[in-house]
C-alpha cells in the first residue's frame, strides 16, 4: 500500500497516461451518450406511441448489458470479417473503446431520462405553459427542472463505463500507450505479479469515483 | 373577451362538461363555485386551451384560441414552483416574454413588496412553507401583467390569515390593472368576497351565472339554491 501510494504521488509518468486516457474514453462516451440519450429519453418519456412498451422493456434489459458481451459484439462488429471493416478499421484503438462504453452509458442515460420525466414533466408543462411559455420554452424549462436527474443519470453512467473492464479490454486489446486504461492495467498487472501498481491504480479509480460524486453531491446540496 | 361555445369534455364514456357557453369579459372577477366533480378544474383546462375539449370552440378576442396563450396565465391546484429562488420564479414569465431588465426589476421589486415576499427573495423555493409557497405562485401568475388570471383553487389548504392576505392583494392587482381572472373555489364564501359574477356548476353543466350578490340572494336555479343552503 506504501508503495502504492508513493507512486501515486511520484508523478510516474505512465500511471497518469493512463489516468488521462481512461478519463478521455469514459468522458467523452458518456458525453456522446448525453448528447444523444438525454433527447431520446425526453421523447420516450413524453410521447405515447405504439410500440413504446417494447421499447421500453428492451431498454430496461440493455440498462443491465454485461460489458464482456457488449465488448464482444462490438468487436464482431468491428474485427476484419465485420460489415464496416472494408471502409473503417478501427477495432484496437481507442474509438472503438468509445463506441462500447457508449453503448453501455447510453441505455442508462436514456432509462434514468424517462424516470425523471415521469415523475415531474405534467407538472412543470403545465406550470411552464399556463405562465405563457411556448412549447419549446416549456421543454427547455423541463430540461432545467430535471438537471439534477439528468446530472445523476450521467454520473451513473460513467461510474459503470470507467469500471467496466470486459468491453475494452475486447475492443481495445489493452495495448501499452495506446488503448490500455485503468481497469485492464490493474487486470494485467495482478497477472504480472505488479501489486503495487495494481493497487495504486486501483485506488486511482477509487478515488475518480469519490471526487465526481463528491462534486455531485455538492451541487445538489449547494443551497 | 373570451368566449366559450357548446363546450362538452369526456374522459372515456364518463361527460366532464356538457354543452358549457359562456363569455367573460375584461376587468371583471369570476368565481366558479360547484360540489366535487362538477367539471370547474377541467372547465379551467379547456378554457385555456391545455385540454383540448371534445366539442366546442374557445374564442379569444375574435380568434380561435387552440393552444395556451401569453395573455392568459394560470395558477394550478398545488401549483408547482421552479426549483430555483423566489426571485427566478417570479422572473419566469417577464424573461420568457423577453422584458427590458429595467422593467423585470421594477416588476420584481412591486411584487416583492405587494406579496410580503421580500425576505424570501433568495429562498430557494424549497424552503417556502405552503403559504408561502402559495404567495409566490400567484405573484408569479400576476407578474407578466396578462389579461386574464386563471386561479384553480388558490387559497386550497391555506390558513385564514394567508387565505385573506391572497384575496386582498388579488382584488386590489386586478383592480388597478384592470386584469379579469376567473377563481374556481369550493369556498362559497370566498367567492362572495372575491367574485363579481359568480358561476354554478354541477354534474358538468353550467346552471347558473350572475352577478355574485344575486345568485346568492336569489338562485333562479333550484340546484343552485340547495348547493348554498349546504343541501348537496
Amino acid at each position: 500500500m506504501y508503495k502504492a501510494l508513493e507512486l501515486i504521488f511520484s508523478g510516474d509518468r505512465e500511471l497518469y497516461q493512463i489516468i488521462g486516457r481512461s478519463l478521455y474514453i469514459s468522458i467523452t462516451a458518456v458525453v456522446l451518450a448525453g448528447i444523444f440519450g438525454i433527447p431520446v429519453g425526453l421523447f420516450l418519456g413524453l410521447r405515447n406511441f405504439r410500440g413504446k412498451s417494447i421499447i421500453l422493456k428492451t431498454l430496461y434489459v440493455a440498462m443491465g448489458l454485461p460489458p464482456v458481451f457488449v465488448g464482444l459484439l462490438v468487436f464482431l462488429f468491428l474485427s476484419r470479417s465485420g460489415p464496416i471493416a472494408p471502409y473503417f478499421y478501427i477495432l484496437f484503438t481507442p474509438l472503438a473503446m468509445i463506441l462500447a462504453q457508449f453503448i453501455l452509458a447510453f441505455p442508462i442515460v436514456v432509462g434514468l431520462t424517462i424516470s425523471a420525466v415521469a415523475g415531474k414533466a405534467e407538472m412543470v408543462l403545465m406550470t411552464a405553459r399556463g405562465l405563457g411559455a411556448s412549447s419549446r420554452q416549456a421543454l427547455l424549462t423541463l430540461v432545467r427542472e430535471l438537471k439534477v436527474a439528468l446530472v445523476t443519470a450521467l454520473v451513473t453512467a460513467f461510474g459503470r463505463v470507467i469500471a467496466e473492464v470486459g468491453a475494452v479490454m475486447l475492443v481495445g486489446g489493452d495495448i501499452k500507450g495506446y488503448t490500455q486504461v485503468l481497469t485492464t492495467a490493474i487486470v494485467l498487472e495482478t497477472r504480472r505479479g505488479n501489486f503495487s501498481l495494481a493497487i495504486a491504480l486501483g485506488l486511482v479509480l477509487l478515488l475518480l469515483s469519490f471526487i465526481v460524486n463528491s462534486l455531485l453531491y455538492a451541487w445538489q446540496y449547494r443551497r | 373577451m373570451l368566449e366559450i361555445k357548446d363546450i362538452s369534455q369526456c374522459y372515456g364514456p364518463h361527460w366532464v362538461l356538457k354543452e358549457i357557453n359562456f363569455t367573460f369579459e375584461e376587468g371583471r372577477i369570476y368565481g366558479i363555485i360547484g360540489p366535487n366533480g362538477a367539471g370547474k378544474s377541467t372547465l379551467l383546462r379547456v378554457l385555456t386551451a391545455m385540454e383540448k375539449p371534445r366539442a366546442g370552440e374557445i374564442w379569444w378576442e375574435k380568434k380561435l384560441l387552440t393552444q395556451p396563450i401569453p395573455e392568459i396565465t394560470c395558477m394550478w391546484q398545488k401549483p408547482y414552483l421552479f426549483q430555483t429562488t423566489v426571485k427566478e420564479n417570479l422572473l419566469y414569465g417577464l424573461k420568457i416574454r423577453k422584458w427590458p431588465q429595467r422593467e423585470q426589476n421594477e416588476r420584481l421589486e412591486y411584487l416583492l413588496d405587494k406579496f410580503r415576499l421580500r425576505e424570501y427573495k433568495h429562498k430557494y423555493t424549497e424552503a417556502l412553507s405552503g403559504g408561502e409557497g402559495a404567495r409566490v405562485a400567484l405573484a408569479r401568475a400576476i407578474a407578466p401583467r396578462p389579461r386574464l388570471l386563471v386561479l384553480d383553487e388558490p387559497a386550497a389548504n391555506l390558513d385564514p390569515g394567508h387565505t385573506g392576505l391572497l384575496e386582498n392583494i388579488l382584488k386590489e392587482i386586478c383592480r388597478a390593472e384592470g386584469m379579469a381572472a376567473i377563481v374556481v373555489t369550493h369556498d362559497m364564501f370566498q367567492a362572495k368576497r372575491l367574485a363579481d359574477i359568480t358561476l354554478f356548476l354541477s354534474e358538468g353543466r353550467l346552471i347558473e351565472a350572475g352577478t355574485t350578490d344575486l345568485l346568492f340572494t336569489q338562485p333562479q336555479s333550484e340546484k343552485t339554491r340547495k348547493f348554498i343552503s349546504g343541501e348537496i
